[in-house]
């Protein structure tokens, strides 16, 4: 197997005396995608904000194609093809779907500065190029009709939607998405679960946290469980699923993994 | 191009046509003065709404200005330098000013940018206070030498005495329609759009690619390039600068300016501005009404037109829309 494209090595982080994340080691590979599961604090979104360049983690590391990024602004990590989601939804509220996405292309455009002051022909072409993507991703995102809607004026399910369409936007190679399914109707729920196939199917990675087991075990390659902080258990849904320890810690009782298989 | 465009462009041809007309049909030096002073506060108060795109508003920006003025009349009264070598200068000089105090004001977001910059801009007015050499003190300078005269072989000679209000109006004049065709520029540039995602979500924008700190300080710069520019000409144009014009009150009512007339286009700071200081004239004779006429125009604003006088012929259009969709209704 090739070398894995994040390592993630002795994750450590304290808030004060707190170890929120402890000793977290694991792998993603090209092409996977990867949950990471655990009850409420168990560290995950700390693990994830650790990770992304939020705060650096207290003690470990963080490789990225084998290069270290422990403590990597968010913009750096954005260059180098990683980009998240955030749990609570946060987007560019005031603006239209449409410019939310075209944002999210920055660093995709590489538009000189003075060719979009004068709105030169060169600059106008690129600009055309820009649209196209968008549209692409609006497309594919199903957020077409929606395009010049304010985006705190759509529904809770649409802007998850976006969310996920300003993540992808990014032209990330390792997407990290913190819940993207949660509090969603079945249909919408549905709906990005498909799209998250779709995206690794374009040859992008994926870590997901994720609450709704039933969404995530059908999609998932590997699972990844933390509880208070510490790496429990990893390996196939499957495995998981059957893992006592995991099931005693977080799933309450056994997982029938054949029926949401 | 299609028709609205059209209609676009000549009426915004006919506007700059007529802000060059104005003197000729203006002789008052008195309403001279009261334009040309009108046209330097749209530059500085394009600036205050420019640094406003990211979200953040700069209680410095008006003593930057007064800084843009002080370096300007140093230059050219210490050094002996020309007026229009001083002028870029000063505007550089006062640029990098602005880079060091915003650099830790840049740490801190809303209320607390708000008071940082406020702190800073009280530091640079105390300094011109405290600082009798070269400042002036209390006092601050007086007999700052007007620009010198343009000459152009094979044109009238330009001059700007005391007494060539017409000449120092259009000085000002196009210094004004440069700095609103920059700001134009800007917000339909890249950095506009940048400075749009700024303003909606810094975390956002930092994990879509965009470095935050570089952009909002490369933003504050410029604004703070036209605070200096309003203040040079504000300064050898009144050959007088004292420290108390700069103080918060006056930053406050930059303020009320740009939010009255809309923040969220860079018209706005111009109508704000023109009616604001129309205004001020209307109500000269009661010099002391004027606060209070402001503050119950602000919060009349705030409330009916929350994005400024610039929204008013959306607003009536929508309000005729809905008194129309009722009279159907009743019938």
């Amino acid at each position: 197997m090739n070398a894995p494209l994040l390592k993630i090595r002795d994750a450590t982080k304290y808030f004060g005396g707190l170890c929120a994340v402890n000793r977290v080691s694991f792998d993603v590979h090209q092409g996977e995608i990867v949950g990471l599961i655990g009850p409420n604090g168990a560290g995950k979104t700390t693990l994830f904000n650790a990770i992304t360049g939020f705060y650096p983690p207290t003690s470990g590391k963080v490789f990225y194609k084998d290069k270290d990024v422990t403590g990597f602004k968010p913009h750096q990590l954005v260059e180098r093809g990683i980009s998240r989601s955030f749990q609570l939804i946060t987007l560019f509220s005031n603006l239209s779907v449409l410019r939310n996405v075209a944002i999210s292309l920055h660093l995709q455009t590489d538009i000189d500065f003075w060719g979009s002051l004068f709105h030169t022909p060169s600059y106008l072409k690129k600009q055309k190029v820009a649209e196209t993507k968008i549209m692409e991703i609006l497309r594919y995102t199903g957020l077409e009709n929606f395009k010049d809607t304010l985006a705190n004026s759509l529904s809770h399910g649409y802007q998850k939607t976006l969310n996920f369409a300003i993540a992808i936007g990014t032209n990330p190679e390792l997407l990290m998405l913190d819940e993207p399914l949660c509090a969603l109707s079945p249909e919408r729920s549905s709906a990005i679960q498909k799209l998250i196939l779709t995206v690794r199917d374009k040859g992008v990675t994926i870590l997901l946290i994720e609450h709704n087991m039933k969404a995530l075990f059908p999609i998932c390659d590997r699972i990844v469980v933390l509880d208070a902080g510490v790496k429990i258990a990893e390996g196939t849904p499957k495995v998981i699923g059957e893992n006592p320890e995991v099931i005693s810690a977080y799933l309450g009782g056994a997982v029938d993994v054949s029926e949401t298989r | 191009m299609n028709r609205n465009d059209w209609l676009k462009w000549v009426s915004l041809a006919a506007v700059v046509i007529a802000l060059f007309l104005i003197p000729v049909f203006i002789k008052n030096p008195y309403w001279m003065l009261v334009l040309t002073l009108l046209w330097n506060y749209i530059i500085v108060a394009q600036g205050f709404r420019y640094i406003a795109t990211t979200g953040e508003y700069s209680f410095a920006h008006v003593p930057l200005m007064g800084m843009g003025g002080y370096a300007s009349a140093l230059l050219v009264m210490k050094l002996g330098m020309s007026f229009w070598l001083a002028l870029p200068l000063a505007v550089l000089v006062t640029a990098i000013i602005s880079a060091i105090i915003y650099y830790p004001c840049l740490r801190t977001t809303g209320t607390f940018f708000f008071f940082a910059s406020f702190a800073f801009g009280e530091v640079m007015r105390l300094c011109w206070v405290r600082f009798k050499n070269p400042f002036g003190g209390v006092g601050g300078l007086s007999h700052i030498p007007r620009p010198d005269p343009i000459h152009i072989p094979g044109l009238p000679i330009v001059e700007f005495t005391l007494f060539s209000h017409t000449s120092y109006y259009y000085l000002i004049l196009v210094f004004m329609l440069f700095s609103v065709l920059t700001m134009y520029l800007l917000e339909n540039s890249r950095l506009g759009a940048i400075a749009a995602a700024i303003k909606e979500s810094k975390i956002l924008a930092s994990f879509v690619g965009i470095r935050v700190w570089r952009y909002e300080m490369i933003i504050f710069v410029i604004a703070s390039a036209f605070a200096a520019l309003g203040g040079c000409l504000y300064a050898h144009y009144m050959t007088l600068l004292v420290p108390e014009e700069f103080y918060w009150g006056l930053a406050i009512y930059v303020c009320i300016w740009a939010v009255v007339g809309g923040m969220g286009h860079f018209t706005g700071p111009i109508v704000g501005t023109i009616v604001f200081g129309l205004i001020k004239e209307l109500l000269r004779p009661f010099p002391q009404i004027v606060p209070l006429i402001y503050g119950l125009i602000l919060a009349a604003t705030l409330a009916l037109l929350p994005e400024g006088l610039i929204s008013l012929p959306k607003k009536i259009l929508l309000w005729n829309k809905r008194r129309l969709s009722r009279l159907r209704r009743d019938k």
